[in-house]
């Protein structure tokens, strides 16, 4: 091997989060384990796609909200080591609580240093059953919680699609919505490494034209 | 997630008048897929578009077959070659270029420090990246969007390969790709005008910059000071559009590479011959705002041409260091091993010619001399006419023709094909077209 000397390229940190719903209506039709592989199935494209942006150093996270909510994976993994276990459904969807973890996380968090902002990714299929619009203003109240790219996917026409665009909090970015399991790994995916795969700065691509709807009754 | 294409499945290659057949996939981005395509049996890579980009992007097409038409600048460029159809359709939706063999990595892998390649091989990757552009640009071509996600090295020797080939268009052509933020010209970026060969030089600088000190050249101690804007939330419209600062702006400190963060830049950026500083220097400085200021693509070939015959190693440690001439002249002595700190003595060399554009080759064991430096034939690294060996320490001819050697003053020593000439004192050898006097 040849002697050079040392020092690395600096990327800034960037933390991803999902905010993923297992409440009870997740487990008709699969949805909760569509989820599950759909997240398990892009983590190497995201790896992938972030091994060819050194400028972020990706850190990710989870949130869980069902009754109540609560982080899943609590501590910023790094990308390269960040291993998915799976979520369980059952119970409400207390989505205010999962907005409420959050900013109090994004609270903690120095506002003057390298970090990019961070980016934020809820999943949701259904309407919130708690008082969420006190906690999603206080969310966007926080700097990192304003700063955030955030972004939402409804799974199926049951989710509300007025809550989760409060969410994303700029016209310019609409929810995406998946309709069957094909979808949702489509979109998990294109939310995931478009951002992990776009220099900071940069916009990332915008959202591809949903597939045609399949005919069959694996629609949710 | 379904694929675009399928494994096994037909397409038309419109210039060829061949089928080709979808092998497996090579990779996948935000605009495309692209495949292992097999005509006949030899493989190529098939891009194939995603529709929304093809009707995203106009002018896709009329810069495909410009390329195509105008036939590739070096073979460095994975090129199209032919457009290609779905069976029984005129609706083009993708093209066909040599693949990339598995030997080129990404150039992330260097600034990752995955792939850790000798100064040697560094040195002929700036060589090639600045002999491609150089080619690209004389066919009035600009390639817009450089950077180090499409260009990719073999860290053996730094051969090239440069993807990403459909963004090129005719220099000045409006429309199209405006480059990656850190990599864009200012001006460019601050949307005053449409890249273009000048535009591509201020690219490749950057490029150039992240190759040998894995930094960005704007990015010191500033980017640590910015107070956060929603409308620039990086920092990279500052920092690289409309208040930029170079890290070592000789006139202005302010944006110093900081300790613990910028450690590579601080590292690397004092053992490159100061030719090679002085020309990131100007680069980054008169070139930032004076797009005419930019450092031509012959001066960049030009000096990693010589920067490449500069490697010597540490006797010490065996580090690789690089003899700087300019500092010899100035202060009479070459800077310490940046390894091990031990005093460096000028080693071994040759010097090549006596005009004002000789060659100074380090005689270091595996050092090569090349039709550019014997014959006169600029730029020509191959095949090799003579290469330093270790034991007994010489020069092994590997011409078909005979030199000679005068050693001292009568001494006349034939050097025959093959042979090796012991280096143990200074001599003048002859070559036939040129003439080198060793200094050991």
């Amino acid at each position: 091997m040849a002697i050079r000397p040392g020092g690395e390229y600096a990327g800034r940190p960037l933390h991803f989060i999902w905010l993923l719903d297992c409440s009870g209506s997740m487990t008709e039709g699969g949805k909760i384990q569509a989820l599950n592989n759909a997240i398990r199935e892009v983590i190497p494209a995201m790896r992938k796609a972030a091994e060819s942006n050194p400028e972020a150093q990706f850190y990710v996270r989870a949130i869980k909200f069902s009754s109540g909510a609560e982080w899943h994976v609590a501590t910023p993994t790094l990308l390269s080591e960040f291993k998915w276990v799976d979520l369980k459904a059952d119970g409400e969807t207390d989505m205010g609580q999962a907005f409420a973890l959050l900013s109090e996380e994004l609270r903690t968090m120095e506002t003057n240093t390298r970090q990019l902002p961070p980016v934020l990714v809820l999943v949701s299929d259904g309407k919130p059953t708690d008082d969420w619009k006190g906690a999603l203003q206080a969310l966007l109240n926080v700097p990192w919680g304003k700063r955030a790219v955030k972004q939402a996917i409804a799974i199926g026409q049951d989710a509300d699609f007025e809550t989760l665009q409060k969410f994303i909090d700029n016209p310019e970015r609409q929810v995406l919505r998946a309709d069957n399991a094909e979808q949702l790994v489509r979109w998990i995916k294109w939310v995931s490494t478009s951002v992990t795969g776009t220099p900071p700065g940069k916009e990332p691509p915008p959202a591809p034209a949903p597939p045609a709807q399949p005919a069959d009754d694996s629609v949710w | 997630m379904k694929a675009l294409l399928e494994r096994g499945q037909v397409l038309i290659a419109r210039g060829m008048q061949s089928t080709c057949v979808i092998k497996d996939t090579l990779g996948e981005g935000g605009q495309a897929e692209v495949y292992r395509a097999q005509i006949g049996n030899t493989e190529y890579a098939l891009k194939w578009y995603r529709p929304e980009y093809v009707r995203a992007d106009r002018r896709l097409w009329d810069r495909l077959k410009e390329a195509i038409n105008r036939g590739f600048p070096t073979e460095s460029f994975l090129w199209p070659f032919d457009l290609v159809t779905l069976p029984r359709s005129s609706a083009l939706g993708g093209y066909l270029m040599p693949i990339k063999e598995p030997r080129f990595v990404s150039l992330v892998d260097l600034l990752t420090r995955k792939s850790e390649p000798s100064f040697r091989a560094l040195a002929n990757l700036g060589f090639h990246l600045a002999h491609s552009f150089l080619h690209l640009h004389a066919h009035g071509l600009c390639y817009r969007d450089i950077n180090f996600g499409n260009i990719f090295f073999d860290p053996t020797n730094g051969d090239v390969r440069i993807g990403d080939t459909d963004n090129v268009d005719v220099d000045r052509t409006p429309g199209g790709i405006m480059g990656t933020w850190g990599f864009m010209a200012p001006e460019v970026a601050r949307l005053e005008t449409e890249p273009s060969s000048m535009s591509d030089r201020f690219s490749l600088a950057v490029l150039l910059f992240y190759i040998f000190m894995l930094g960005h050249p704007l990015k010191g101690k500033r980017e640590t000071e910015l107070a956060y804007d929603g409308s620039d939330p990086d920092g990279s419209r500052r920092l690289c559009a409309t208040d930029p600062l170079f890290v070592y702006d000789p006139g202005n400190e302010s944006n110093r590479p900081v300790p613990g963060l910028h450690d590579a830049i601080i590292n690397f950026w004092p053992l490159y011959p100061q030719s090679l500083r002085e020309m990131f220097t100007r680069g980054f400085t008169q070139g930032l705002h004076d797009p005419e200021s930019r450092i031509m693509d012959n001066d960049w070939r030009k000096e990693f041409a010589r920067l490449k015959d500069s490697v010597f190693y540490c006797a010490g440690c065996t580090a690789e260091n690089f003899f700087d001439i300019d500092r010899l002249r100035a202060s009479g002595s070459l800077a310490p091993c940046w390894a091990c700190g031990r005093a460096v003595t000028p080693p071994p060399r040759m010097r090549i010619g006596h005009s004002k554009d000789f060659h100074l080759v380090m005689l270091s064991p595996g050092a090569q001399l090349f039709p550019h430096h014997l014959e006169g034939d600029t730029y020509n690294f191959s095949p090799p006419l003579a290469e330093v060996v270790s034991s007994p320490f010489g020069l092994k001819n590997l011409s078909r023709q005979k030199w000679t050697a005068r050693v001292g003053e009568q001494t006349m020593l034939e050097v025959p094909p093959g042979a090796v000439l012991k280096l143990d004192v200074s001599c003048r050898i002859h070559f036939g077209r040129a003439e080198a006097d060793v200094k050991i």
